[in-house]
């Protein structure tokens, strides 16, 4: 069930009231409902792989004890590889055997050996992007010596299947949400107040600006042939709003459902578009997924090419940035959106400033003069879009090339693009400075009526197909 | 030769490029703004650099805070 | 918690006050009004007509029933877009409803080809009728498939279906409200080239046509009311070619013994002058069109007994 649909509404109420009213007597209580409401939750996209998620959730929960408490380097590293090894397998067999066959079979024609094409009827797990990666960082965690396995199953398989964000992230660490399971949650207000807010902004942001986008960006897209070229860069710039819209909506409404009750789950955005340089932007945006990657790959793959200097971090970065790219989908085009920002960092890991100018410049406060830097980073991450959105790699090629060609402004697109739908979105996300002009009931009436108003454009939150 | 933080604190100064950083045992990276996963890299090979040792990727990982680091140092 | 549960319901209940109140004030706007001309359910009661017409946007903007007034024929033009022999069931029993005696002539067009039916098409006209429904209306919101929420919930139909804005400056207000037809375009087809329509690309479920024209038949027959079929030009399509799907409204009129007026004519589909788009007639085709049937329906009323 998605979080706007008339099934949550039902589910969630329930939930919440049955958490704080019926199972309260303490932390054990707690999570055991919700781990049970976590696998109803799931179970209602597909039951049979709630199997999936029980099976990964015991396979990581027993290596990570394994490893924690064994004494055998050896030991511990072999746990350690068959738990990785296990969940990667789990996760490329659902969502790139598909990929795999087709490119080996493109491959083979290419060079002239003919296979006629086939692919196996597999259905992916929705989440298994994102529980595979929570059961891969504990035990990474614990193999580090960063966490001390958990003993309770009840708070590891929470941990994993937390129904807010089972299907979509954020990808949760062990070190941030399990010592809030390992106690129980009291009811606070000023937490729940700021989940309901959390929520009715999260929903203007998917259902307001990233629906009412979509079919917008679907034309252009999809016709691109039809449109010239500013309007292609209308629908570029209208697609990094969506995608913003919809995806750090996603995560409002999660983080508000969590706080309602009584769990507090990781910033997952962070005014990305204000970002001043491309190493920023991928330190403000899907804050939770880079710096998995950054812990998990590229901090090893740096760690193993450090003697090459900067050309082994710009390798272990170029790598990170692939997987990326191919975490998101089984496509061409996601990869080569993940090698674009790749080599987006080059001018800053080889550049004479050095490292000063790769490090993250986030705690430096925003001035006027840094707007033609966000300019130009918001351009450079329109760019990347086209790869991310096209359907296939060609597609990407020709809309590029189409987009060069001259022609007039449409003007309502260009309106809503440029100036509608990215003020409401900063006004989105102003909320989260609390004592403002926009914590009124009067305007959170007027949130209620517009989500309504909207509330026909019904699409998939992007981030579900990963 | 037992290594302290003093032994440390240059390198920590020219890896990030302040020489206003003061550094104790139980530092942690979130201490040191400039202290992200990239100048942990360049930092780790200056300590080995500079120390003659090599360090493997699983004590590197372990590192909690600058003890640890000092820790192996002086194994 | 209870801080929580204060606020919250606070919020609710203003949140429901301002929606009831809302939408009472647009109710009381559009009270009795036609927004957008094929929303008329409530125009139609007790005008003792004796024609009716039914059938998609090619009859709502081709009958004039002001044409048809001057030749003494008192009619209605209940023709709604994107609809087909399903919509004419459902309104003729919304008329029936509120009327309760039926006029002496139902006029439907009957084209398989446009038999689309999708009681999606054009929803969002209906939605002004979800909140606080007349029970005469409710089959009307069940043919469009209206749920609960949009039924029950102050304002949310028109909210959700964008028609808030209509009803509250009544901007849309449609021309049938004043000619009791939707005026057409006097445009000419002649000033541009139109393709060749590739029939083919059309699906029809032929038994589910029959079922619903027995239905449609049994219920005129049961209200005293003669059921004419009518088939209107199309541009460009001649009669004689292969694949003639238009042949087959008059197989089907011989099959349920229903009268048929057929205008698809060489005569008529092959002058652009008479069409503003390859569907539609334009305002000449209209005047044309509506004194044929004008012609063709005289024999019928003059068999019937008059009011």
């Amino acid at each position: 069930m998605l979080f706007n649909s008339f099934e949550f509404l039902l589910f969630f109420p329930l939930v919440f009231i049955l958490h704080w009213f019926v199972f309260n007597n303490g932390k054990s209580s707690q999570n055991l409902f919700l781990i049970i409401a976590s696998y109803f939750f799931y179970s209602c996209w597909d039951w049979r792989f709630s199997f999936l998620l029980g099976f990964s959730t015991i396979l990581d929960y027993y290596s990570g004890l394994v490893i924690s408490n064994s004494n055998d380097l050896k030991t511990k590293r072999n746990w350690m590889r068959l738990s990785i090894f296990i969940n990667l397998g789990i996760l490329c067999y659902f969502k790139y055997t598909n990929f795999f066959i087709d490119s080996f079979i493109h491959l083979f024609n290419s060079i002239g050996f003919h296979c006629d094409p086939f692919t196996l009827n597999i259905i992916i797990p929705i989440g298994i992007s994102f529980y595979t990666f929570h059961g891969i960082s504990y035990v990474l965690d614990n193999y580090y010596g960063r966490i001390k396995a958990t003993t309770n199953l009840v708070e590891y398989s929470l941990f994993v299947s937390f129904f807010p964000l089972l299907v979509a992230g954020p990808i949760e660490r062990a070190t941030h949400l399990l010592p809030q399971l390992s106690r129980k949650r009291k009811f606070s207000y000023v937490q729940s107040i700021e989940g309901c807010r959390l929520i009715l902004w999260g929903m203007f942001k998917k259902v307001v600006i990233a629906d009412s986008l979509s079919p917008i960006v679907e034309d252009i897209f999809t016709n691109y042939q039809n449109h010239n070229g500013i309007t292609l860069i209308i629908g570029v710039i209208s697609f990094a709003f969506q995608v913003y819209g919809d995806f750090s909506g996603y995560t409002d409404i999660a983080r508000g459902i969590s706080k309602l009750l009584g769990i507090e789950l990781i910033l997952n955005f962070n005014f990305p578009y204000f970002s001043r340089s491309i190493p920023e932007f991928w330190s403000r945006w899907h804050i939770s997924l880079s710096s998995w990657l950054n812990d998990y790959v590229f901090t090893p793959l740096a760690l193993k090419f450090r003697h090459h200097e900067k050309y082994g971090i710009f390798i272990a970065i170029f790598i990170t940035f692939l997987i990326s790219g191919f975490w998101h989908g089984a496509g061409l085009h996601f990869i080569a959106w993940g090698g674009y920002y790749g080599l987006l960092y080059i001018p800053y890991i080889f550049s004479k400033k050095g490292i000063k100018s790769i490090v993250s410049k986030k705690s430096d406060p925003l001035k006027a003069s840094d707007l033609p830097k966000i300019i130009l980073t918001f351009s450079l991450v329109c760019l990347g879009y086209v790869f991310f959105r096209s359907p296939e790699l060609s597609h990407s090629f020709r809309f590029l090339d189409h987009l060069i060609s001259d022609c007039s402004l449409s003007q309502k697109v260009a309106y809503k693009s440029f100036l509608i739908y990215p003020l409401l979105i900063l006004l989105a996300d102003l909320i989260r400075f609390k004592s403002n002009f926009l914590d009124s009931i009067p305007v959170y009436i007027l949130i209620v009526l517009m989500i309504l108003h909207h509330s026909t454009n019904q699409s998939n939150f992007i981030y579900f197909k990963f | 030769m037992t290594h302290t933080t003093q032994d440390l604190l240059p390198i920590f100064r020219y890896v990030f490029e302040n020489d206003e950083i003061e550094i104790s045992e139980t530092t942690v990276a979130a201490d040191i703004p400039e202290w992200d996963s990239l100048n942990h890299i360049y930092l780790v090979v200056a300590i080995e650099k500079h120390f003659k040792v090599k360090f493997t990727t699983h004590q590197i990982q372990s590192w909690q805070c600058v003890g640890d680091i000092i820790t192996h140092l002086n194994l | 918690m209870i801080q929580f549960f204060k606020r919250f319901t606070v919020f609710s209940i203003i949140l429901t006050i301002t929606l009831f109140t809302l939408q009472i004030i647009v109710s009381n706007i559009i009270d009795n009004k036609s927004i957008n001309g094929q929303d008329n359910l409530d125009q139609t009661t007790g005008k003792k007509s004796e024609v009716l017409f039914f059938g998609s946007s090619r009859i709502l903007a081709s009958i004039n029933p002001k044409i048809l007034l001057d030749a003494r024929v008192k009619s209605e033009n209940l023709g709604s877009s994107g609809q087909g022999i399903r919509f004419a069931i459902a309104r003729y029993r919304n008329y029936l409803a509120k009327n309760h005696k039926s006029p002496k002539i139902i006029v439907c067009s009957m084209e398989p080809l446009f038999e689309s039916g999708d009681s999606r098409f054009e929803k969002d006209r209906f939605a002004r009728y979800c909140w606080n429904a007349n029970p005469n209306d409710t089959p009307i919101l069940n043919y469009f498939k209206f749920n609960w929420c949009e039924r029950n919930i102050p304002l949310y139909a028109l909210l959700k279906y964008r028609k808030i804005w209509d009803c509250i400056f009544l901007n849309n207000r449609s021309s049938w409200l004043k000619e009791g037809m939707e005026i057409p375009s006097s445009n000419s087809l002649c000033a541009t080239s139109p393709k060749r329509f590739d029939f083919n690309t059309i699906k029809y479920n032929l038994n589910q046509i029959e079922t619903q024209i027995q239905i449609f038949k049994n219920l005129a027959e049961t209200n005293s009311a003669k059921l004419i079929f009518i088939q209107l030009p199309f541009y460009r399509y001649p009669i004689d070619s292969p694949n003639n799907q238009f042949e087959l409204t008059e197989h089907i009129c011989k099959k349920f013994k229903i009268d048929l007026i057929n205008l698809h004519r060489d005569s008529l589909n092959q002058d652009c002058s008479i069409f503003c788009d390859q569907y539609h007639l334009n305002k000449k085709g209209s005047d044309i069109v509506t004194n044929l049937v004008i012609n063709q329906l005289e024999t019928y009323l003059q068999s019937a007994q008059r009011f």
